[in-house]
């Protein structure tokens, strides 16, 4: 029984399967910002698309680092302590009518772009990388999420989560009729 | 910063009310499901009634040997089902391990959890705190889930500081 089943997996393996790669299967139309896009905006692109991480590109698309949620909220520079953001959400419903009155902070919000929270040394897989090194790679990080992925030449070509990796599981019930 | 005058935020003010939940018998293919069509980072997990007992996230599912053994493969068999006939035999019986597996296969039975009238500050610093953990179920006194808290939330009034 043992016997069998090792050698059909040395089949899998040698013989009939192809192997998906990390360009197979990742997002390719990726949601990217610029180092100078204003932090605010950024955060509404993570908020409105549910997106964990965005990558971030120069004017060439040459990656040069990754903004997240997790980076957002472990900030703690001035501007993000914890008065700020609970401010933030008081201050929301009152801006229209009372705007002057919080013009300082307004402003300071206004002014800050990704550069200054973005991490510019970001986790990243090539397009040929396997499957495996993906899972690999999120096993071993449990930060990372998601993983910008480049070219040789270091240009994003795409963008893989733990969703993409999940994807197979989520899809067994299409094979229940093998 | 003048904000003596605003009342103190607790996280009943910025948590999501309608829950998307599984039980520990859920098939873990439907939750991993609900968390890749929802975009979900985690799930909680209540028994029947309603009692939260666990939580299963994306990581946990990427993480826990019991499915996660099986994810090259399945990736495999995505790719190369129409044309491998032979193999079938072999991935049939994984299919059916898989499929067998439910949500207390991999959930974490201990969460960290917010009580539903911690302040906005305590929130932030438990996510702050606790990187690994997102979301967070909120509960009351009888460890009934009364919502989620996720990054998402705190992160909303800065996304959408621009319309106001």
């Amino acid at each position: 029984m043992h016997n069998f089943a090792s050698r059909e997996h040395q089949s899998m393996a040698h013989v009939h399967l192809r192997s998906l790669s990390v360009g197979d299967i990742m997002t390719k139309d990726v949601v990217s910002v610029h180092p100078g896009t204003s932090l605010v905006d950024a955060t509404n692109l993570l908020v409105q698309h549910g997106f964990n991480g965005m990558p971030v590109v120069d004017d060439l698309k040459k990656l040069v680092g990754i903004i997240t949620e997790y980076d957002l909220i472990m900030n703690k520079g001035p501007l993000f302590q914890v008065s700020t953001f609970q401010l933030l959400v008081q201050i929301l419903p009152l801006l229209r009518k009372d705007g002057r009155r919080y013009k300082k902070i307004i402003d300071e919000i206004a002014l800050l772009v990704v550069a200054e929270v973005m991490n510019p040394d970001p986790f990243t897989l090539f397009e040929d990388a396997t499957y495996e090194d993906a899972l690999i790679a999120f096993r071993d990080h449990h930060r990372i999420n998601p993983i910008p992925v480049v070219n040789h030449e270091g240009f994003l070509r795409g963008v893989i989560s733990r969703q993409d990796i999940l994807k197979p599981l989520s899809s067994v019930k299409d094979f229940s009729g093998l | 910063m003048d904000q003596c005058e605003l009342p103190k935020l607790t996280v009943k003010d910025i948590m999501i009310k309608e829950i998307v939940s599984v039980t520990p018998e859920t098939p873990l293919i439907d939750a991993a499901n609900l968390l890749v069509t929802n975009g979900f980072n985690g799930l909680p997990v209540r028994d029947s009634e309603k009692k939260l007992v666990g939580i299963i996230t994306d990581y946990d599912l990427i993480t826990k040997k019991a499915p996660a053994v099986h994810l090259p493969t399945f990736q495999m068999m995505l790719l190369n089902l129409p044309v491998e006939r032979k193999d079938r035999g072999h991935f049939r019986k994984i299919v059916k391990e898989v499929a067998s597996l439910t949500v207390e296969d991999a959930m974490n039975t201990e969460p960290l959890t917010l009580p539903d009238d911690a302040s906005y500050e305590d929130v932030l610093k438990t996510f702050r705190e606790h990187h690994r953990v997102n979301p967070i179920p909120v509960i009351n006194k009888d460890r009934h889930v009364v919502g989620v808290v996720s990054r998402f939330d705190i992160l909303k009034p800065l996304s959408s500081f621009r319309d106001a």
